[in-house]
C-alpha cells in the first residue's frame, strides 16, 4: 500500500500547484502592472533624509527583561500544574515561593524605572 | 479586460485629502461628500487610491504632493478641487479616471522608481547619556488633521522630539477674499481633528457631521449639546489629553491657556451655547507658530500630534515667512 500514500502526497502537490497557479494566473490575467517595489515612506510629502532601519531605544530591552520574568514563570508553570494534585501543599507552597523570587525581579525593575517610558 | 474594470469598481474608494492654504471650504466639501458618500478617508498614501488636493496649490507645494502621489500605487487618480462647489464634479472625475482599466494600466506603467537608499542615521547624546540614533521626520504640509500650510521640522529619538523646526509653506496661494468659516463650524472642525488624532474616531465622525449641519443651518440644537456633553463627560478623553500641548505663559493669547483637553472642553462648551465669537485670529496663529518649537520639544510625536491639532494654528491668516528656532 506505499504506492497509496505516493498518491495522496502527489495529489495534495496537485492541488497546491494547482492553487497557486490559479492564484497567481488569476492575478497575473487581471492586475494592471508590475509589482511596484521601493516604495518610499511616508513622510508628510517629504524624502526620508535616514535609513528607516535604526537601532531601538535602551528602554526597550529593560522591558524585555521584565517579559523574561514573566516568561519563566509560565515555563515552570505548566509541568508543575501537572504535577501539583499529587505534590499537594508543599508543591503549592514552593511555587509560591518561587514566583515571589521572581516578582521581587519584577519590582527590582518597576523601581530601577523600566517601566517608566518618558 | 472586462475582470479587471469590474474588480476596479468594486474596490473601496479611499481619498487622502491634502489641504493646501486657502483651500479650508474645497477640503469641508470633500470631506462632506466622502462620508455620504461612504468613502474612508486614508491617514497615508499607502492606503489611499484617490488623491485629493483641496484648494489651489502654490508651486512651492507641488513637489510635496508629487511625492505623495509617487508613493502611491495603481489604481489612483487625483482630484484638484480648487473650491467648496467644484468638489462633487472634480471627485466624479476622479472616480471615472480610477474605474477605467486604460488609464489606470498607464498610470502603473509610468509608477517611478525612487532613487538611491538613504544613508543609516547619526547617533547623538539622548537624555539617558547614551548615544542613540537620530531620524528627521517632517510633519506636514500633507498630513491629515494637520493645519493647511504648517511644516514642523523634527529631530527624533525614539518618538521623542529632540528639536523642531517650523516652517510655512505655499502661503502665497492664499486669497484674502475669502469668506472665514463661521465660528461654530470652525470650532468643530477643530474638535474633530483632536478627537481623530486622540483615536475617538467616532466622536470625530460626530464632530465633522455637526460641522457640515452647522454650514447648511440644520443642526440640530439637541444633537449639538448631546455630543458636547459627551466630549465633556468622557473619562478616556480625560485621561488621554489632561497636560497635552499646555499653554501657561503669560503672553500667549487667552483662548489657548490650558491643555489639550481644557481646549476641547471649552470648544465644546461654545459650541454647544452657540457662541459666535471668531476662535481663530492672525495674532494667535503667529504665537503658535513663534511657541511651537518650545512646546513640542523634549515630547513624544503622539503627543506633538495631539498639541498640534489641539492649538490648530490658523497658519493660511498669516504672511509668508520662514520661523527661525526655537
Amino acid at each position: 500500500m506505499s504506492m497509496g500514500g505516493f498518491g495522496g502526497a502527489l495529489l495534495v502537490v496537485a492541488l497546491v500547484a494547482g492553487v497557486l497557479g490559479a492564484l497567481y494566473g488569476g492575478a497575473l490575467l487581471v492586475r494592471l502592472g508590475r509589482t511596484v517595489t521601493g516604495t518610499r515612506p511616508f513622510l508628510s510629502g517629504h524624502d526620508p533624509a535616514e535609513h528607516a532601519v535604526s537601532r531601538f531605544h535602551v528602554r526597550w530591552y529593560t522591558l524585555t527583561m521584565i517579559f523574561l520574568a514573566f516568561d519563566m514563570e509560565m515555563v515552570f508553570m505548566y509541568p508543575w500544574a501537572l504535577v501539583v494534585a499529587e505534590l499537594g501543599t508543599k508543591a503549592v507552597i514552593e511555587m509560591f515561593v518561587f514566583l515571589a523570587v521572581l516578582m521581587a525581579g519584577v519590582v527590582y525593575a518597576w523601581r530601577e524605572g523600566a517601566l517608566r517610558w518618558t | 479586460m472586462d475582470l479587471t474594470a469590474r474588480l476596479l469598481r468594486w474596490a473601496d474608494i479611499r481619498p487622502l485629502v491634502a489641504e493646501v492654504p486657502g483651500g479650508t471650504w474645497a477640503r469641508l466639501a470633500v470631506e462632506r461628500l466622502a462620508r455620504e458618500r461612504g468613502w474612508r478617508v486614508a491617514a497615508c498614501p499607502a492606503e489611499a487610491n484617490l488623491l485629493v488636493v483641496a484648494g489651489t496649490p502654490h508651486a512651492e507645494v507641488e513637489p510635496y504632493l508629487l511625492r505623495v502621489w509617487q508613493s502611491m500605487t495603481a489604481p489612483r487618480a487625483r482630484a484638484d478641487v480648487p473650491s467648496g462647489p467644484a468638489a462633487a464634479s472634480a471627485l466624479d472625475a476622479a472616480v471615472a479616471e480610477l474605474h477605467d482599466p486604460a488609464r489606470q494600466r498607464d498610470h502603473a506603467a509610468s509608477a517611478v522608481h525612487s532613487g538611491l537608499d538613504p544613508e543609516m542615521a547619526d547617533r547623538d547624546a539622548d537624555r539617558d547619556g547614551l548615544a542613540l540614533d537620530q531620524l528627521t521626520v517632517p510633519l506636514g504640509p500633507v498630513l491629515p488633521d494637520w493645519p493647511a500650510g504648517l511644516v514642523v521640522h523634527t529631530v527624533l529619538q525614539g518618538d521623542v522630539i529632540q528639536s523642531a523646526r517650523v516652517q510655512l509653506t505655499g502661503l502665497a496661494a492664499t486669497r484674502a477674499a475669502d469668506e472665514p468659516v463661521p465660528a461654530a463650524a470652525a470650532r468643530l472642525d477643530t474638535c474633530a481633528r483632536v478627537l481623530s488624532v486622540a483615536g475617538a474616531h467616532d466622536a470625530a465622525l460626530a464632530a465633522r457631521r455637526l460641522r457640515d449641519e452647522v454650514l447648511t443651518g440644520q443642526a440640530p440644537e439637541r444633537r449639538l449639546q448631546r455630543w458636547a456633553a459627551w466630549v465633556r463627560r468622557s473619562r478616556l478623553l480625560r485621561w488621554s489629553l489632561a497636560g497635552i500641548g499646555r499653554v501657561d505663559d503669560a503672553d500667549a493669547p487667552p483662548a489657548l491657556a490650558g491643555d489639550a483637553l481644557a481646549r476641547l472642553h471649552r470648544a465644546a462648551e461654545a459650541v454647544s451655547h452657540r457662541h459666535d465669537d471668531p476662535p481663530r485670529h492672525t495674532d494667535a496663529a503667529q504665537w503658535m507658530v513663534e511657541a511651537l518649537p518650545r512646546l513640542l520639544e523634549g515630547r513624544e510625536l503622539a503627543v506633538a500630534r495631539i498639541a498640534v491639532a489641539s492649538l490648530d494654528p490658523a497658519v493660511e491668516t498669516l504672511a509668508h515667512t520662514e520661523v527661525a528656532d526655537g
